[in-house]
């Protein structure tokens, strides 16, 4: 009990410095960069007709391709640095071992994306401050752009698909963003420290680059491929894709969640079986 | 294993980087409460030797054994050691004291008064909230004397342990050595300076082209 408790408060404390860090606050300022141009217009909207906006944004984000591409882009620059073997992690590696470190690595990757999600949800509602209200529901504004599609008149970069609004409450859309972005964030963090272990740092941020584009390619075949959205796990944090229950070319939720999960285990296992044989090859990098 | 006193025993190790042999059928035994020493040129692969005992690098050949503990086999990593390899590195933005605290605290409960005891055992201010990257060479040498030491460990890697120190920092780190080696520890330590090696160690080896030498010292004198 005390091994775990004490793995817990490793990982936790390496999951502390990792959000306090450099690499976090240089991604905040870029996706606060990308936040304001693609809600700035929406903002003004809601200014100009006096009605407040929802706060909760951010699933209707995740459904414009070319937000989710650079969100996700984001993510891969995030973990670059896996498989995080700087030189000052030396000291810690001889005092945990090599597995119980590995182990505290997940740990910091499972906390810090769902971490990274809430401060991102967070982050919209701030940038549309004050315009905001949380009373009803979506809201008027969103209500109407969903109902009449005339995002494309007033320069918002991004569509608000009828889908999400009717299929959703706010707490139900946020719940499940949350959850599928973590886990697909998670996805991404342990594809690249698995693929750093047993290829090379390179490969890792070309293979998570494969992923993070394949919604775009989706996009643009998915009509001749429909099969392919089983196979695009960035795609399944867009609400407007995904079906709870499935639908005859999305994948369900519950298929997602498992797909999503036994990916993750199987990357954890690759990488406590790799960690054991690799030569830990410190690198000097903040 | 060999003789109840070995603490380390390094069997015919061989490690290759790139198809470049860095450590050459390279055999060496510790005892324990005395110090080593391992001169050689930069490159002459000392580090990887030191590295392959804690266990951050894996041998080609060869076996190493802590106490009867084999390394990959019974153990993972030399946890049991206090170590210096290459040049300090630290937390930047961290003050020492929270340095030393975030690695104590790995298998450790907090302990304030013991890491302001071990800070002023090497000369650094505890109180100080100077951030290591603000910190000299030499202030970093000693903070990382400082967490090489601070869980009293029976073994003692330390490469290049005098780096960056004045005079007088030498001095007292020569004291502080020979202190902790007649309290029965185990110090393997790597120097350029010959009169650090002449002063501290039992035993001098020379590493040269992956290939290790008794210079002086044990059983078998050269």
């Amino acid at each position: 009990m005390n091994e775990v408790r004490s793995q817990i408060k490793f990982s936790w404390r390496l999951f502390i410095h990792r959000t306090i860090s450099m690499r976090m606050f240089s991604l905040l300022l870029l996706l606060g960069f990308v936040y304001h141009i693609f809600l700035a217009p929406l903002n003004s909207f809601a200014k100009s007709v006096q009605y407040p906006v929802c706060p909760c944004i951010f699933p209707f984000l995740l459904s414009d391709i070319y937000f989710l591409v650079l969100f996700m882009a984001a993510v891969v620059y995030y973990y670059s640095d896996a498989p995080f073997m700087k030189s000052w992690t030396m000291y810690q590696v001889v005092r945990t071992g090599r597995v119980r470190w590995a182990l505290g690595q997940i740990g910091t990757i499972v906390l810090s994306s769902y971490i990274f999600v809430l401060i991102a949800i967070g982050m919209t509602g701030g940038l549309l401050l004050p315009n905001i209200t949380l009373d009803e529901g979506w809201g008027k504004v969103l209500y109407t752009l969903s109902m009449t599609g005339t995002s494309d008149g007033l320069d918002i970069p991004f569509g608000i698909p009828y889908e999400i609004i009717s299929q959703y409450t706010v707490g139900e859309a946020v719940g499940v963003t949350i959850l599928m972005s973590g886990m697909v964030i998670t996805f991404i963090g342990l594809l690249m420290f698995c693929m750093s272990l047993v290829a090379s740092r390179l490969w890792a941020n070309v293979l998570a680059m494969f992923f993070v584009i394949l919604p775009m390619v989706q996009k643009n075949i998915g009509m001749a491929v429909p099969q392919l959205a089983y196979f695009s796990p960035v795609s399944w944090i867009r609400l407007s894709e995904f079906k709870i229950g499935g639908t005859g070319t999305s994948p369900s939720m519950s298929y997602c969640i498992a797909a999503l999960g036994i990916i993750c285990i199987l990357f954890s296992l690759v990488i406590i079986w790799k960690i054991r044989t690799v030569d830990f090859q410190m690198v000097k990098e903040d | 294993m060999g003789k109840d006193n070995e603490i380390i025993r390094v069997e015919n190790a061989s490690k290759s980087f790139n198809g470049h042999k860095v450590l050459n059928n390279v055999s060496l035994t510790c005892e324990a409460g005395k110090i080593y020493g391992i001169v050689g040129y930069n490159g002459s692969g000392k580090t990887v030797l030191f590295k392959s005992i804690c266990g951050l690098y894996r041998l080609d050949e060869g076996e190493i054994w802590i106490g009867d503990k084999k390394m990959k086999r019974d153990m993972d990593m030399l946890t049991e050691a206090g170590i210096i390899i290459e040049e300090p590195s630290f937390l930047r933005n961290y003050s020492g004291f929270r340095n030393l605290d975030f690695l104590y605290r790995i298998r450790n409960g907090k302990d304030k008064e013991h890491l302001y005891d071990v800070m002023r055992k090497v000369g650094l201010d505890p109180s100080s909230k100077k951030r290591v990257c603000n910190y000299s060479l030499g202030m970093r040498q000693r903070l990382a004397i400082a967490q090489a030491i601070m869980e009293d460990q029976p073994i003692l890697i330390l490469d290049e342990p005098m780096n960056g120190l004045d005079k007088r920092g030498v001095s007292e780190m020569r004291q502080f050595f020979e202190g902790l080696k007649s309290q029965g520890k185990t110090i393997l330590m790597a120097s350029h300076n010959k009169e650090d090696i002449d002063v501290l160690c039992d035993q001098v080896y020379e590493m040269d082209n992956g290939v290790l030498h008794k210079i002086r010292g044990g059983e078998h004198e050269e």
